[in-house]
């Protein structure tokens, strides 16, 4: 059996760095990637040559590699694994990115980096924006076929800020400004108010304190809250993780096989879901590239393991549940267990709530560090920007505001979450041999959590 | 004729045509990042999945005196095909020259005349290392990891008559072996490099992963956070230079303030004159010309003797300060690092470490704090308690929050009087060429957090 992916992707970078090109990149990328099955095994051959002929060799190399792999495969797979599929995503936009020239793009960035000028003591201001346009078409047998097509944009803006020997800098959402949109996003009405905060934040920075060292409450805004589930929920509820695939490289996972359906993961607040349609997300889809339909699942419940982040080959190989998530970065590289979507249902707590209700708290905003052993349990993360919180009052802001912690501990102290959605995402997700990059969305509420370890730099 | 000789015929050809269709005072240059490939993952001894590409990309950079764009595409092989590409991007890159403004950085083209190297080999393919891991992998060894194997290709040329072109077919094999259950296992790792199969080394090295995870099996003693004594071996020191280098030895990085050995640059800090580090292309893992075809000194010191002698200055980057460049690339990052050796003695590690934690490996390092220059990461991998020089037990993974200017300041003991070479092994989009030569180091408090 045969199915073959065609990709089509162009992605361009563009920034103005104080008012002046920085950087301009379009890079055009195509290629086929020809799947055989062959005694249950598939094998990939990836392409730039499209031709007939092209995807004819490709065919060739792919089963002679499937035969070779079926000697000694890790799992001999059924048919099931490649459902029949057929139908359309497209990115739902409001503009398309044809509709704003890239004269009237660059002059929106130009009007960023402007609006951050705000002060001698900002040295550096830095307006980009990534966007992304990929089509993915896959044929299969008996007539099987889907074509998505994805519109996306990450925003890249920051403000360095300089005062003597002290730096900081400061980004728009820590550089999670990531979506699937449309050009409606370059609006200034938009952008620049954003500018202005980012530039403002940056100079309360380098006149702050830095960031006490002590055990306090610790409010998680929804720009740091992404990586957190990112690093310390998705990445250990990969299921090729826990069937050991990545142990060379990613890492293996504290989460086994068993835990499903009895871990007490967090506490009864926990949420947490896969959720591939949600509108404007960065890795929302129809498909994954299986074939399979992706749906909306819940991955812990009221704080509970119900469910893992594996695909069709994975659900296989593991009696344990999963979802539509067998991906690839490319062409060029074959399907894994990848995150989509991976978001944290939101609560009943409102913001003033729970600022209220910290006696001694930090709230953090912006990641700007981060870090997690290879069995996704000991995290130490950096935010851009902290304030204290006194009785209940925001009293200062703190710079270099770190916080370091155990997975499991971390999440049984959620005591609060927030009422309201905010959604982020990244390009920048790396797992598998060879290494894949993939786009992963995560949207979160504000999460109050009890007693962290916090500290700051120097 | 094979698919690497199709790419580079029709790259040669192909930018000869595209030069002759420039008009005025535009200027072109072409690169190439090229590869065939074949790669193999396993898991617990057995094949997971097999992929083979081909892939060809290049990227397009065109520049009058005030204006520049830069566009990349895909080449297929098939000259035809590919001469379309060249004048349908040449056309792009024009449509987007106009409509960008100023290029405030101009750079000149390079002019560095012709080279051509092709590092030829019968690298293992997927049949080969399937065959192979079947025969000479233990079931009891639960190996795990992946061969990435084939012809890897660099070339520049412009339209100022400058052409080099480097092609090696090169592999590695990078793996683990690991032993006990999900939540208490052991295990280590290692890789093997090289352009035709060497059998020996492949032996060798899956004989000492078993030797040192036979010694690993003792329940793993968990250590309390503080200061300790430790030995890096250079595998783990390859992940402080890989984060110390993700910025911080870059021109653009120290002048936009974004560089985290900034005071050391500054000369307000210094770290051990036991140190020097040395961007070295003798060591043979990567071509000296860059994207751009500009070509760097054979060695360029970064640190000597505990003092910054020179960033990693990109033509962009000196033609905004008034500098000059030395040949690095865009992201102005080491490619080809040697640190030099120091004075300790393979059989005197124990020893010299008498009472601490020997660490074979280190996992996802980062900065934690830019100006004082900490690195934060784990343990990861085969890591021992030590006591009087005797191995008394593994550790569970431990998180570290340390400065380079302490650890590679005061702080640090000695380095190795031996060195390990290794090919770079990231695979993210493409294969890359460069590699690294490094020593272990002996470092005194050694700071743990978690
Ligand atoms: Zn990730």
């Amino acid at each position: 059996m045969t199915w073959i992916h065609s990709i089509t992707e162009k992605t361009t970078y563009r920034t103005i760095r104080n008012e002046k090109l920085e950087e301009s990149l379009c890079v055009v990328d195509q290629g086929v990637r020809v799947e055989v099955m062959e005694n249950g095994f598939i094998g990939y051959a990836g392409t730039q040559d499209t031709s007939t002929s092209g995807i004819q060799r490709a065919e060739e190399k792919a089963r002679s590699i499937a035969l070779a792999g079926s000697h000694n495969p890790v799992f001999k797979f059924s048919a099931k694994v490649r459902p029949f599929a057929q139908g359309v995503y497209k990115t739902p936009i409001q503009k398309s990115f044809d509709a704003v020239s890239l004269k009237q793009l660059m002059d929106v960035l130009v009007d960023c980096s402007q609006a951050m000028n705000i002060s001698d003591k900002i040295v550096q201001r830095s307006a980009g924006v990534i966007i992304v346009e990929t089509q993915i078409h896959s044929k299969g047998p008996n007539g099987a076929e889907t074509v998505q097509d994805f519109s996306i944009v990450a925003l890249n803006i920051g403000a360095t800020a300089q005062e003597g020997s002290e730096v900081q800098t400061r980004t728009l959402n820590g550089r999670s400004a990531g979506y699937q949109i449309g050009s409606e996003l370059f609006s200034r009405h938009r952008l620049l108010p954003n500018c202005e905060t980012v530039a403002r934040q940056a100079l309360e920075l380098i006149e702050a304190e830095n960031c006490p060292h002590d055990k306090r409450d610790l409010l998680v805004g929804p720009d740091q809250m992404y990586i957190q589930i990112h690093e310390s929920i998705g990445h250990p509820l990969e299921l090729d993780r826990i069937l050991g695939d990545e142990r060379n490289f990613a890492g293996w996972s504290f989460v086994r096989e068993e835990d499903f359906g009895k871990l007490q993961y967090g506490s009864p607040l926990m949420n947490i879901t896969f959720d591939p349609t949600r509108f404007g997300e960065i890795a929302s889809y129809r498909f994954d590239e299986s074939g399979q339909e992706a749906k909306k699942e819940h991955l812990i419940k009221n704080g509970i393991l119900i469910r893992a982040l594996g695909g069709l080959e994975s659900q296989e190989r593991s009696p344990v549940s999963g979802v539509a998530n067998f991906r690839s970065s490319s062409w060029n590289r074959a399907p894994i267990d990848r995150m989509a979507n991976i978001n944290m249902e939101t609560g009943m707590s409102t913001l003033d709530d729970m600022i209220s209700s910290m006696e001694k708290g930090l709230i953090v905003h912006s990641n700007k560090s981060w870090s997690i052993d290879d069995y996704r349990d000991k995290f130490q993360f950096g935010c851009e920007y902290g304030q204290l919180v006194e009785n209940g009052k925001i009293t200062k802001i703190v710079k270099n505001s770190n916080y370091r912690g155990r997975t499991l501990d971390f999440w049984r102290n959620l005591a609060q979450v927030g009422d309201t959605l905010e959604t982020y995402g990244t390009l920048y997700c790396g797992k598998g041999e060879p290494s894949q990059i993939i786009r992963v969305g995560h949207a979160a509420p504000y999460c109050l959590f009890k007693d962290i370890e916090v500290f700051g730099g120097g | 004729m094979s698919w690497k000789y199709k790419i580079q015929e029709s790259f040669e050809k192909n930018s000869k045509i595209l030069f002759a269709n420039l008009k005025g005072d535009e200027e072109v240059s072409l690169s190439l990042d090229a590869e065939e490939s074949d790669f193999v993952r396993f898991n617990k001894g057995q094949v997971r999945q097999t992929t083979s590409v081909e892939q060809a990309q290049v990227n397009l950079v065109i520049q009058t005196q005030n204006k520049i764009a830069k566009i990349a595409f895909p080449l297929t092989g098939q000259l035809d095909e590919d001469r379309k590409r060249c004048l349908l991007y040449l056309g792009k890159a024009r449509q987007e020259m106009e409509m960008l403004p100023e290029n405030p950085y101009p750079i000149i083209l390079a002019e560095s005349g012709v080279s051509q190297k092709d590092e030829k080999a019968e690298t293992p393919n997927s049949h080969f290392i399937i065959d192979k891991v079947a025969q000479t992998v233990h079931t009891n060894d639960d190996f795990v990891g992946y061969m990435a194997s084939g012809p890897l290709i660099k070339a520049i040329a412009n339209s100022k008559g400058t052409s080099h072109w480097h092609s090696s077919d090169i592999y590695f094999v990078d793996y683990s072996l690991y032993s006990g259950k999900q939540g208490n296992a052991k295990a280590v790792t290692a890789n093997v490099a090289g352009r035709n199969w060497d059998e020996e080394s492949w032996q060798t090295s899956l004989g000492q992963s078993r030797t040192f995870l036979h010694q690993l099996q003792k329940p793993a003693k968990k250590i309390p956070r503080g200061e300790y004594k430790v030995y890096l071996a250079p595998a783990a020191v390859m992940e402080l230079k890989n984060t110390a280098s993700w910025g911080g030895f870059s021109q653009a990085a120290y002048k936009q303030g974004q560089c985290s050995l900034r005071l050391l640059a500054d000369g307000q800090m210094q770290l051990s004159e036991k140190l020097t580090l040395i961007e070295n292309f003798e060591l043979g893992f990567q071509p000296r010309f860059n994207s751009l075809g500009e070509v760097s000194e054979a060695q360029i010191p970064i640190i000597e003797n505990g003092l910054l002698k020179n960033l990693m200055t990109s033509s962009k980057t000196a033609s905004e300060f008034n500098l000059k460049s030395n040949g690095a690339d865009t992201r102005e990052t080491p490619l080809t690092m040697e640190i030099k050796p120091g004075s300790l003695k393979r059989d005197h590690i124990f020893k010299e470490l008498n009472t601490g934690l020997y660490l074979s490996n280190l996992h996802y390092v980062n900065w934690s704090d830019q100006k004082s220059a900490r690195l934060t990461g784990m343990t990861r991998f085969a890591c021992f308690w030590v006591e009087n020089g005797d191995i008394i037990s593994p550790i569970q993974d431990m998180r570290f929050d340390v400065s380079l200017y302490d650890i590679w300041g005061s702080g640090l003991i000695d380095l190795t009087d031996f060195q390990e070479t290794s090919v770079n092994i990231s695979t993210y989009n493409n294969r890359e060429f460069g590699g690294s030569k490094l020593p272990g180091m002996l470092i005194r408090d050694f700071k743990f957090t978690l």
